[in-house]
């Protein structure tokens, strides 16, 4: 077979090069030794020549062939001199295109072997090398063999041992002598301790191998667990066609397309609290797979808010993404419009969005969390007239520390009221947090927050703040059909009010929890709880001091296939 | 097979066949004829249903049958690899015949330890169908000019599949041939540079394999080598950056099978209409030179000189064809990332 499209393109110009480059290359082959007989070397050097002789003629002829039309040439006239000056054109731009091209494609191909080879071994004399593209041909490949064999049966008799480390030391130490040992990678794959890498080492792996159902396999499984469903299901569907009767491999495909299929859920909840407010919230929100680990969707909603006197609206549609575009970086988000509808009858229309990204590069590594949000306080019939809305940047750092986690996080809100000046807020929560499982921990927490002056908009306004709890946060998902996520605190609370003293420690507590029961494959319940019970509860709103606050929500998620 | 009082090479011939009664016989007289005389010639009847181990049997070669259908040549070849007891072994296509001493000139370029594969030159059999004349041309240019430079920068770009001698060593080592690409034989080629191995060219040692006769053919053949081509780039191009000369040459296909095939189907027509000069066209047969004369060279040699000049037009036909064929290979492959798996017929 051929490769390329032969004649055509900045080939022959390769060739040609290489070829004219031969007698010096083969001087330096004699002075090593090495020595090819020097009549080959002259007919492909004849070849080249010749061959540089017909383009440059062809260059002239159509330089001939392309002059001004119908003009008379006399010999020394403006007109010949002119003629003359078009066929060189023709030639010198001919080759000048050609050498420019070819140069780049190689410039190129040596930049790639300096960023890709250098990985693997620091050559400072490369970079010298790379200045000089067409001193190339005259290097010699390498030669001799590499011991990956039996590097490659040491390390499966550890992985058969189960020694992690020296099975996964040895693997690498076979791909740097072999890198398309495709057992080395794929079990390299099985090694990897996340998701995010194993997937790398299966991609690669699939490559290699790109007939084997059960790499195919490892790969879907791994894009499904990073939330790339749709990815997943690409790759499920090459399994099935390369395994069609493999259990295994048709039950993640389904699984899968449950993942990426389009979801409905439908949403109701209530929430009251201790000032007599109550909220009945119904509403819908939808949303698909994309491609990337993203989902898009959309969401309306109507809170009916009371206080036992008066009544409000709160109407909202948006559109919702989430997911996990990149391996490190994850982003949830809201954006929409949100309208007041206040007893008084006056109505009123703003923006709302909500985007939280997360960046974090391992599960060992320190993550940044950020947010932004712009929503209403929604919470009792006067904040709706007053349409009180919050403008909030967050900030949070979480540094592994050896067996615990420091987390830190910053927030700093701006408060909009009608009638009355924009009033800011500030927050921070610090916390030292002890894994106990993988899905649990506990930690200790002190948060401190403060308005900058009091509010008449309904909300209460504190000058000061401070919580200290005891808490623990719980993530129990198996394979059975129920799943929860859990977060409690409990502590001791003080505050002062705007231009007071503060008060006395008082007790604290908050729960929250989120339970998700699947009803069949395509259908799961949802519901989720959450109730404050201290001074001052640091959600988005309290109404009074001594505030107690609960509220349910439930969803019915249903899959559409 | 008994070879009577010729000198004897340490070769075993592969022939993977797959329903190639009616070619098989030219293949196996070839081979009967070669002058030197070869250890054994298996031919690994790949579950054919035209009589083709019967064929095989009354050339007296050993025949061997998977189990099922291995689905690619690949496959086949390294079916029958285990069998294989001597130091050398050589693959042939079931519709390729070689000149009478085609393998004599391969074994010498094994005396270098560091040489794990050779191949020849190869030449369509017939040169009657514009396909078929093409080949010849493109045949003719590349054996004379680009492989041998290739050979002589200690790297020809591939090894060619339907006739290439190994040394079975090596080839075990690396499991024989793989199947992960539709062009195994650029696959094992680019796998021995990149364990270190060498591969030689021997540009008088040549071969006759059958080319396509029609479109039907042509088109399986281009589909198979363009995304061949593309898969193995896909594959080995981390590997192909540290073997010097070769990177360069793959870079530079890569580079003419896109961009060149763009200019040629696309950017050519298009300039000259949008001009509405006729002179742009004239980019079609701009490298004439650059082919007639290597061709003409290479047909001196084989007394050709005539056919040759005859057939350069139809090498313009096929060339216009394999660009087609290379973008669409780089576009489902690259673009859209669908690996055509099918192995179709066709050397």
């Amino acid at each position: 077979m051929t490769a390329g499209v032969p004649g055509t393109g900045i080939g022959g110009l390769f060739y040609m090069i290489a070829a004219v480059l031969l007698p010096i290359r083969e001087l330096r082959r004699r002075i090593r030794g090495l020595r090819a007989p020097w009549s080959t070397i002259a007919v492909q050097v004849a070849l080249a020549l010749g061959i540089f002789l017909g383009i440059w003629a062809t260059g002239w002829l159509l330089g001939l062939l392309i002059q001004p039309a119908g003009v008379k040439t006399d010999f020394g006239s403006a007109v010949d001199i002119a003629r003359r000056k078009t066929t060189n054109l023709v030639r010198w731009a001919a080759l000048a295109a050609g050498f420019l091209n070819l140069s780049g494609v190689l410039l190129v191909t040596q930049v790639a072997r300096l960023v890709v080879r250098r990985r693997r071994k620091k050559n400072a004399a490369a970079l010298f090398l790379a200045f000089f593209l067409l001193s190339l041909p005259f290097a010699l490949p390498t030669s001799g063999q590499t011991q990956a064999a039996d590097l490659l049966r040491k390390a499966d008799a550890a992985f058969k041992d189960e020694d992690r480390a020296l099975a996964e030391r040895l693997y690498r130490q076979v791909l740097a002598l072999d890198a398309y040992q495709s057992r080395a990678v794929y079990r390299l794959g099985v090694l990897a301790t996340d998701d995010r890498t194993a997937l790398s080492w299966f991609r690669r792996y699939v490559e290699l191998e790109p007939g084997d159902a059960w790499g195919w396999l490892a790969v879907g499984e791994r894009l499904l667990k990073l939330g790339k469903a749709v990815e997943a299901v690409e790759a499920l569907d090459r399994a099935t066609q390369l395994a069609p009767g493999a259990e295994d491999v048709r039950d993640r495909s389904t699984k899968a397309r449950l993942r990426a299929a389009p979801a409905i859920e439908p949403l109701l909840g209530g929430t009251e609290d201790s000032d007599g407010n109550s909220i009945l919230c119904f509403g819908a929100r939808g949303d698909i797979a994309v491609r990337g680990g993203l989902r898009l969707g959309g969401l309306l909603r109507r809170s009916m808010i009371g206080d036992g006197t008066a009544k409000a609206v709160l109407d909202e549609a948006g559109i919702l993404v989430k997911g996990r575009p990149f391996q490190s970086f994850s982003l949830a988000g809201t954006a929409g419009l949100a309208r007041f509808n206040a007893h008084d009858g006056k109505g009123w229309t703003t923006p709302e969005a909500d985007l939280r990204l997360r960046w974090r590069p391992s599960t060992t590594s320190p993550s940044l969390d950020a947010r932004l949000l712009r929503m209403p306080f929604g919470n009792s019939p006067l904040l709706v007239a007053n349409r009180v809305m919050r403008n909030e940047a967050r900030l949070g750092l979480e540094v592994p520390a050896g067996p615990v986690r420091l987390r830190g996080t910053a927030r700093l809100s701006v408060i909009e009221a009608k009638g009355e000046k924009s009033n800011r807020r500030f927050q921070v929560d610090t916390s030292v947090s002890a894994p106990l499982t993988p899905q649990g921990e506990v930690s200790i927490q002190f948060h401190s927050l403060g308005f900058s002056r009091a509010s008449a908009a309904g909300y209460f306004a504190p000058g000061r703040v401070e919580t200290l709890e005891v808490g623990t946060y719980w993530s129990l998902e198996g394979d059975g059909r129920l799943s929860a996520e859990i977060d409690l605190g409990a502590g001791i609370q003080c505050l002062a009010k705007q231009n007071e003293e503060i008060g006395p420690w008082k007790t604290a507590l908050r729960g929250w929890a989120l339970l998700a029961f699947d009803l069949s494959s395509t259908v799961q319940l949802r519901a989720e709880a959450e109730a404050y019970s201290s001074p001052y509860a640091p959600i988005g709103v309290a109404t009074a001091p001594d505030w107690k606050y609960g509220s349910i929500n439930a969803g019915l998620l249903v899959r559409v296939r | 097979m008994a070879q009577g009082e010729k000198s004897a090479v340490s070769v075993t011939v592969i022939v993977p066949a797959f329903n190639e009664a009616d070619t098989l016989a030219d293949t196996l007289r070839s081979l009967a004829e070669q002058t030197v005389g070869l250890a054994e010639i298996i031919v690994v009847d790949d579950c054919s249903t035209d009589g083709t181990a019967d064929v095989a049997r009354s050339f007296g070669a050993t025949v061997v049958r998977p189990p099922a259908n291995t689905g690619s040549k690949a496959g086949a070849q390294s079916f029958a690899l285990p069998l294989v007891r001597t130091d050398l072994v050589i693959a042939v296509d079931a519709d390729t015949t070689l000149a009478a001493d085609a393998i004599e000139r391969l074994v010498p370029a094994f005396d270098d330890p560091d040489v794990a594969a050779v191949c020849g030159s190869v030449m369509p059999r017939h040169v009657r169908s514009v396909w078929e004349r093409g080949r010849f041309v493109e045949y003719l240019f590349a054996f004379t000019f680009y492989k041998r430079v290739q050979d002589l920068y200690g790297a020809p770009l591939i090894s060619s599949g339907c006739f290439s001698m190994y040394r079975t060593e090596a080839l075990r080592a690396m499991d024989g041939w793989s199947t992960r690409t539709l062009a195994e034989d650029m696959d094992l080629t680019w796998t021995f540079y990149e364990r270190g191995w060498r591969v030689r060219f021997i540009q008088d040692a040549v071969c006759y394999p059958l080319e396509p006769h029609d479109y039907g053919f042509l088109r399986k053949q281009l589909r198979r080598w363009s995304h061949g081509f593309v898969q193995n780039v896909r594959l080995h191009w981390r590997g192909l950056l540290g073997i010097p000369f070769l990177r360069s040459a793959v870079a530079v296909a890569c580079w003419d099978a896109v961009v060149a095939s763009v200019v040629y189907l696309g950017l050519l027509p298009l300039v000259a209409i949008l001009l509405r000069n006729s002179y742009f066209l004239l980019g079609y047969v701009i490298d004439v030179p650059a082919i007639v004369i290597p061709v003409v060279v290479g047909a001196v040699r084989q007394r050709t000189v005539v056919r040759a000049l005859l057939s350069i037009p139809s090498f313009f036909v096929l060339r216009t064809v394999n660009a087609v064929f290379f973008l669409e290979a780089v576009w489902t492959e690259m673009v859209r990332g669908r690996q055509l798996s099918t192995y179709e017929k066709g050397h």
